[in-house]
């Protein structure tokens, strides 16, 4: 009862409150709108330009050639062109003569490293000219893909050995044999795994067709918005306490449970209303698809939960609304910046990426983009959905330390 | 008089500072008691713990028996806290203010309609309910803001300060407002440094100083206290020197005592009229011009004025 009451309050404050209206419900639907007038024709490859490519193979294995043969297949003639030469030197001068936008290298013993077990030592580089750092972020991609193929099935190998050895049917074991061995089971598994071969392929195939700038920018905004909204809402809290309405009532017969869990209910519900409405409306309106709906639902309140906790966070640091007004839009901008939400992560430097994963909202883009992008489902964002929970109870906490002066 | 509120020896201390220094008084039902006293004396904060905001240092209060430290949602349910600022939702109207103060005290259904309704009467305010308390007037908000307070017929009455700042009108309506809930049996504690609003207001006052409880009685106790005194209060040009006036008037035979308030001398004495001449013989000597004079019974004012040293408008 005092609780609904607590909350339906909540909500008609915040609905009378005109900045709020516009941070949660208006600006988020304008930009969304606008990114798709902007960019709705932009993507499905078509706009995207050919990126010159310098592949330089001193592997001369089989996994080298296959990196060649991807690179150079058809599947990526409409996104790369491919320039394959003898060595590092060569590629460097093209790129520094700006002739291509990246270089692809393979080490010289690649393919015995990965089939020997020590694969981590000769890994795939990729070089990029730095001005242009949407080309290079593709071709990193894709080379991160192959990695990725190559190593899963290196790991399936290695486990099919152990279990031989374990079940006693390989005794004496020596490491030129285990070398021997895994390199032809490697190859087998390699030759007969086409098909898997062939999905790295399409699944890159899938990605090129589907990115699509309007689509990055819808999940960008979702991302960044719920956080603006949530800091927003959070300025309830403080407004109670200018107000003197939180000290009024906590001369009521109302536990400290029930109003701020109304407080926090009331956000929640606010965050997955501005959600829905962004989601319905890019669905119906820009004729965008949301992917797999239980992954998508559970990330949008997952996605919620941790902006809410962020939000409160950021009130707990400020001592009156008009302080979280700046500090909160300056805090989210920032974050947003850093977490992805103006240009894709992928072509951030590393240290950059590694920062960026303090926000929720790098990891909500980076789940929305498994499920929007690759079709992902709720399986594949596990970790996305383990660090948002992480951040969500380290955002709570600091929230009722920083909040407990609200009632001194 | 059954006693509905009890103070034993209450103390806040914050630090080396202390707040509230043992306090110790009774309100009995229907009763309204004052805690007079300026800023800073310690009446916001002897209210808060009251009205269990703040945890007390030491000793020990009960509402109808419920003690303040053990039994705080036993106590919220039998006090009403009328803050001293206006303590409302400006963009909700006074109504839908009223309904969700009453759903918090836990009022339902028809009862929450009729003791909404009932407040606003009592307030004057039930034709403006459905504006928005953004749209009032300060003294209209304050109204309302006492109205919140009211909605669940409690036992005692918290009124903080409810008239600082606020014109007369307003300020008379809130005081006939105190004494008609009062009238349907609400006690009330009333903390206020206008001795006029205490001594229209009070059945008991208590003054308050410091912290410390100093005297506490009917009006007639606490006067009687000073005994037969009169204050004599000489008003001075501002461009004179109150501070070396009272000094020079401390020892004229018949001066009790000799204070300054802004621009006036205060002298406490048993008979202004056998002092005035040499008062006046002091002032001209002095070359301080007196406009004019006032000759009080003795009141309140006197009385803290006797017990502190100190007029209640020095603060």
């Amino acid at each position: 009862m005092k609780f609904l009451a607590l909350l339906r309050k909540e909500l008609t404050v915040l609905s009378r409150d005109r900045l709020a209206v516009v941070m949660i419900l208006i600006a988020p639907l304008v930009m969304t709108t606008v990114m798709k007038l902007a960019f709705g024709n932009i993507g499905n490859g078509t706009n995207l330009p050919i990126i010159p490519v310098a592949v330089v193979d001193l592997d001369n294995g089989q996994i080298g050639s296959a990196l060649v043969n991807l690179l150079e297949s058809d599947a990526l003639s409409d996104l790369i062109v491919v320039t394959e030469v003898e060595d590092l030197e060569t590629a460097r001068d093209l790129l520094e003569t700006h002739a291509v936008d990246a270089v692809v290298a393979a080490p010289a013993n690649l393919t015995e490293a990965i089939f020997s077990g020590s694969g981590g030592e000769a890994a795939i580089s990729v070089y990029g000219d730095p001005g242009q750092p949407f080309a290079v972020g593709v071709v990193r991609g894709i080379v991160q893909r192959f990695t990725q193929y190559v190593a899963a099935g290196s790991t399936s190998v290695e486990v099919t050995f152990q279990q031989l050895i374990e079940t006693g049917r390989l005794t004496e074991v020596t490491h030129a044999m285990k070398g021997e061995v895994g390199e032809r089971a490697a190859f087998a598994a390699l030759e007969s795994d086409l098909v898997s071969f062939n999905e790295v392929l399409s699944g890159i195939e899938s990605v090129k067709s589907e990115f699509n700038w309007f689509k990055f920018y819808a999940l960008s905004m979702a991302s960044l918005f719920i956080l603006f909204s949530m800091v927003t809402a959070a300025r309830t809290l403080l407004a109670d306490h200018e107000l003197g309405t939180l000290t009024r009532m906590r001369t009521t017969p109302t536990s400290p449970g029930t109003i701020f869990g109304s407080k926090v209910t009331g956000m929640v519900l606010i965050g997955l209303v501005q959600t829905i409405i962004l989601m319905l409306t890019a669905r119906y309106f820009m004729g965008m698809t949301w992917g797999d709906p239980l992954a998508v639902a559970v990330l949008t309140i997952i996605m919620v939960l941790s902006a809410a906790a962020f939000g409160l966070a950021v009130a707990s640091f400020c001592r009156s609304t008009a302080q979280l007004n700046v500090a909160g839009a300056a805090v989210v901008m920032i974050l947003g910046a850093v977490g992805g939400n103006f240009m894709p992560r992928i072509i951030y430097p590393e240290i950059m990426r590694t920062l960026s994963l303090i926000g929720p909202n790098a990891w909500v883009i980076e789940a929305f983009q498994k499920v929007v992008l690759l079709n992902g489902t709720l399986s594949d964002i596990t970790t996305e959905i383990l660090a948002l929970l992480g951040l969500t109870v380290i955002f709570s906490v600091v929230a009722l330390f920083g909040l407990r002066r609200l009632v001194r | 008089m059954k006693p509905i509120l009890q103070v034993h020896e209450l103390a806040k201390q914050y630090g080396d500072f202390t707040a509230v220094k043992g306090v110790s008084f009774e309100i009995g039902e229907g009763e309204i008691f004052s805690l007079l006293g300026p800023n800073g004396a310690g009446k916001t904060t002897t209210i808060s713990m009251l009205a269990c905001l703040l945890q007390p240092s030491a000793g020990e209060a009960s509402i109808a028996g419920h003690s303040v430290r053990r039994e705080p949602q036993a106590v919220k349910r039998l006090i009403g806290v009328i803050p001293q600022d206006i303590a409302l939702y400006p963009s909700l109207s006074a109504r839908e203010n009223l309904h969700f103060w009453g759903q918090l005290y836990g009022l339902r259904g028809k009862e929450r309609g009729q003791r909404v309704e009932d407040v606003l009467e009592l307030v004057g305010l039930r034709e403006r309910a459905q504006d928005r308390i953004e749209k009032y007037s300060g003294g209209m908000k304050r109204r309302i803001n006492i109205a919140a307070g009211l909605l669940h017929r409690p036992k005692i009455v918290f009124m903080d300060e409810p008239t600082v700042g606020i014109d007369p009108q307003s300020r008379r309506a809130i005081l006939d407002m105190v004494k008609a809930f009062n009238q349907q049996g609400m006690a009330v504690l009333y903390t206020t440094h206008y001795m006029e609003e205490a001594e229209e207001l009070s059945d008991r006052v208590g003054i308050i100083d410091h912290g410390e409880l100093i005297a506490a009685g009917t009006q007639r106790e606490l006067t009687e206290r000073i005994g037969s005194t009169e204050t004599l209060v000489l008003h001075i040009d501002e461009s004179q020197d109150a501070n070396q006036l009272a000094h020079a008037l401390e020892d004229l035979p018949g001066v009790i005592q000799s204070t300054v308030t802004d621009h006036q001398v205060s002298l406490v004495t048993p008979s202004a009229r056998e002092v005035l001449a040499g008062a006046f013989g002091r002032a001209e000597a002095l070359g301080t011009r007196v406009r004019s004079i006032d000759i009080q019974e003795p009141n309140l004012e006197a009385v803290f004025l006797q017990v502190t040293g100190r007029a209640l408008r020095d603060n």
